[in-house]
């Protein structure tokens, strides 16, 4: 069934300066603060986890949808439905929130997903595969999957593809100057 | 309708005409509106690579391998139909030997795909235009990527505007495709899952051999769980003092079986 539905993921990176803020919109942990509108909040983490202000957020699900891993303590949520999800793909393949987020977003049947700011920069690297993982299931079973220019996702370390000259041009260079080991 | 009939081939190859045939029939069928058409039968596909995982490999199914892999397909005596190698001649640091004997790679008659033209070496372009067209982006982090690519273009077709499978791969089993090296590894190890992700949501199953970490997390468990415990060795890996028993490795599996959406029916 076409079901002509689109959800921007906004994550906390730098892309999201792109965000145009229209349609569904999902956020992340502490995106509830710099998003300029939002309709769902998803967290993976439970108190007392310290970079979230758990009490602000148990205020915020009185007007807020919050999707949630676990149980929260005074705060009103919606569970996210792991053991469904696992079944229904057969994967419990998760690197990071947003592969989360995008899991639901196929669990709901949107066919468009527009990532901003999940843009997995060096830091993130050991999460950077899953969320990998997930846009390519997404693309595989047909949803469209846009991400905004900048994003390190689906772009190889040195953004060319592996193995062409200008590849090798780059990572010898880099060994010359010891950025590559 | 009467069910298509592609022309009985004992490799499963799909000939172009039973292809076209079946094309016309995936778009009789999506207009009739019917949901649950039959299913493409298929074949299993090894891809084979340098990690220890390799070792497992049974050699059961056609066998494409990378770069030297095929010294080890020779020693063990077994076949392998493809070759990738993605790198013009790589030389030792030590020894300054090359690494590829291109004399022997004809010789042996392998296949060889490449993504570079070389003097004096017969091989195959890699199709990247035409893979690119049908999956826009070119994500290619190792060479492995390649090969994954490569076995979904083979195995696919577009029809309005939608890839989807018409087979001969509904499976594709990675051997020693175990990305545990840290820093290089880690950075090629998502394009590897991306394009397993594609196939995954294309209905083609895939499969990697034990031992590797394609599809863990960096914590072992699924991000969030254990977040506030600390848990340090989910898998009780530094506790084992013994070899892992066979129902150790089948719980570590990880594994997609194929659920590609159209059949064709063979009579």
């Amino acid at each position: 069934m076409e079901n002509n539905t689109s959800v921007t993921i906004a994550a906390l990176g730098t892309t999201i300066s792109q965000c145009p803020w229209t349609g569904d919109v999902w956020t992340l942990n502490n995106g509830y603060k710099t998003s300029q509108k939002f309709d769902k909040l998803f967290l993976v983490h439970k108190p007392p986890g310290t970079h979230l202000n758990w009490k602000e957020i148990a205020e915020l699900s009185e007007t807020v949808e919050i999707v949630s891993l676990h149980p929260l303590p005074k705060t009103r949520t919606t569970m996210y439905p792991f053991e469904k999800i696992r079944k229904k793909f057969g994967t419990d393949y998760f690197s990071d929130t947003i592969c989360y987020m995008i899991a639901y977003a196929l669990y709901l049947d949107y066919n468009e997903i527009r990532m901003y700011g999940a843009d997995l920069s060096e830091e993130y690297r050991e999460e950077k595969g899953g969320v990998e993982y997930w846009v390519g299931y997404a693309r595989g079973r047909g949803v469209r999957v846009w991400i905004a220019p900048g994003s390190t996702l689906c772009h190889t370390e040195l953004n060319r593809p592996y193995g062409t000259d200008e590849y090798e041009r780059i990572r010898i260079w880099k060994e010359v100057q010891g950025g590559v080991k | 309708m009467p069910p298509l009939q592609p022309k009985k081939d004992p490799s499963m190859k799909m000939t172009k005409e039973a292809a076209d045939d079946f094309i016309k029939w995936v778009k009789r069928s999506a207009q009739e509106g019917k949901k649950c058409p039959p299913r493409v039968e298929g074949r299993d596909l090894i891809i084979l690579a340098m990690g220890p995982s390799r070792g497992q490999c049974p050699f059961d199914a056609e066998t494409w391998g990378l770069n030297t892999t095929y010294v080890m397909t020779e020693e063990f005596e077994e076949d392998m139909t493809k070759l990738f190698i993605v790198h013009k001649q790589v030389y030792a640091l030590k020894s300054g030997n090359p690494y590829f004997n291109w004399e022997h790679i004809e010789e042996k008659g392998y296949e060889l795909i490449t993504t570079h033209r070389m003097k004096g070496v017969k091989s195959k372009l890699f199709p990247m235009k035409r893979i690119s067209e049908r999956f826009p982006i070119g994500f290619f982090s190792d060479t492995i990527t390649y090969m994954i690519a490569y076995a979904l273009y083979k195995s696919t077709k577009e029809v309005d505007g939608k890839v989807v499978y018409t087979g001969p791969y509904n499976n594709l089993r990675l051997y020693g495709v175990d990305m545990q090296e840290g820093e290089e590894y880690e950075y090629e190890k998502g394009g590897i899952e991306y394009w397993l992700g594609i196939a995954q949501g294309l209905g083609i199953g895939w499969s990697v051999g034990y031992g590797s970490t394609l599809f863990d997390t960096y914590g072992g468990v699924p991000y969030g769980q254990t977040f506030n415990k600390g848990r340090l060795d989910p898998k009780g890996l530094l506790r084992r003092t013994r070899p892992p028993t066979q129902e150790e490795i089948d719980g570590e599996h990880r594994e997609v079986k194929h659920n590609a959406p159209w059949k064709i029916i063979r009579q």
